[in-house]
């Protein structure tokens, strides 16, 4: 029986690593691209605290990175460049399902999937004009249905700098 | 050859999902670029599946698309959103329709609208086995414009469930088509 709970416990911190890794590659990945480094927000942890209590859209297990000064005014042509890059970002474990544009406000939002369950791990990351934001989230899946049949709900749910907060 | 079998496997695994699905026109990223306003959704996979889980039986509604969505392989969506008029053209809509111009696809249904400039087309794949293996919806209006496709094997009569959930357009047959359909 205590074999059977260490096994399970050590089942659950797996699926912890395996979905941090995938934020930490995400955020990495970016840095490297762009040559940012991540912003230090300060509080992060009372951030957390709050998402514990409050499970905005059924959310929880947050981890959040943002970055200043990108060089990625997304006109046309930058547009086309940083979905590609974003499509490198893609793993078995981590499946893009809804990319939204907005050419007036320079804003993308790319959301991708992770192993779904009753609750399902999410990576969105926002760019807006020189600011990307990358969440890490496990929500409800109906949120995420939710967020299938209004994709530009996706981006402003979970990033407090866009409108709908 | 396993390792080669194993690393086949693998790159094929890790191949980008984003990258234009082979269902979908080459062209349609030239116009998400004039697009204003766009959104992509794909689901496909576990995704697909959990939603499936996610919807009830005892709903009327909800039970007929779960039972829709049990073949379905994937669900692809894009709908563009354009800021004037004749952002696009009847050439560019030409192109998005010559995709599904092989001799396994059929155009069932074509609308035109000379007054609102609306109109749409609904193409289905009929696989080696005379069954419906996929479909394909182009709504085109005069500053929007959404193309869905769905791959899977599909039964005609259920799709109409489908119609209105998941961004595919609520897809309205008269009998005499639902029968064309199941021939």
């Amino acid at each position: 029986m205590r074999l059977l709970r260490v096994a399970a416990m050590l089942l659950a911190c797996s699926g912890i690593a395996a979905a941090g890794h995938e934020f930490d590659r995400v955020v990495k990945a970016i840095e490297t691209h762009f040559g940012a480094t991540r912003t230090h927000i300060p509080l992060m942890g009372v951030a957390n605290l709050v998402l514990q209590v409050g499970h905005p859209a059924g959310a929880s297990g947050f981890h959040i990175a943002l970055f200043q000064d990108l060089h990625t005014d997304l006109d046309e042509d930058r547009q086309a460049e940083l979905d590609r890059f974003m499509d490198t970002l893609s793993s078995p474990t981590l499946h893009p399902f809804i990319r939204t544009r907005s050419q007036p406000d320079a804003e993308a939002t790319y959301l991708f999937c992770g192993d779904t369950g009753k609750t399902t791990q999410i990576l969105l990351v926002t760019f807006n004009r020189r600011e990307a934001t990358a969440i890490e989230v496990k929500v409800s899946f109906e949120t995420i249905l939710r967020w299938i049949q209004h994709p530009d709900e996706a981006g402003k749910t979970l990033n407090p700098d866009r409108d709908g907060n | 050859m396993m390792k080669i079998a194993g690393f086949l496997v693998a790159l094929v695994l890790s191949a980008p999902s984003w990258a234009q699905p082979p269902k979908l026109p080459a062209n349609l990223e030239k116009l998400a670029q004039k697009a204003k306003e766009s959104a992509e959704v794909t689901l496909d996979g576990s995704l697909l599946k959990l939603a499936a889980r996610f919807l009830s039986d005892k709903d009327t509604d909800e039970a007929g698309a779960k039972k829709a969505l049990n073949g379905i392989d994937a669900i692809y969506v894009r709908s563009f959103t354009f800021d004037h008029d004749a952002a696009y053209d009847e050439a560019d809509l030409n192109e998005l329709r010559a995709a599904y111009r092989g001799p396994e696809w059929s155009r069932i249904v074509g609308v035109r609208s000379q007054t609102s400039g609306d109109n749409a087309d609904v193409f289905f794949k009929v696989s080696a086995n005379g069954q419906l293996g996929g479909i394909a919806v182009i709504a085109a209006g005069t500053r929007e414009l959404t193309v869905v496709s769905i791959t899977g094997n599909i039964d005609p009569a259920q799709l109409m469930d489908l119609g209105g959930q998941y961004h595919i357009p609520k897809l309205e047959f008269s009998p005499k088509q639902i029968r064309r359909m199941e021939q």
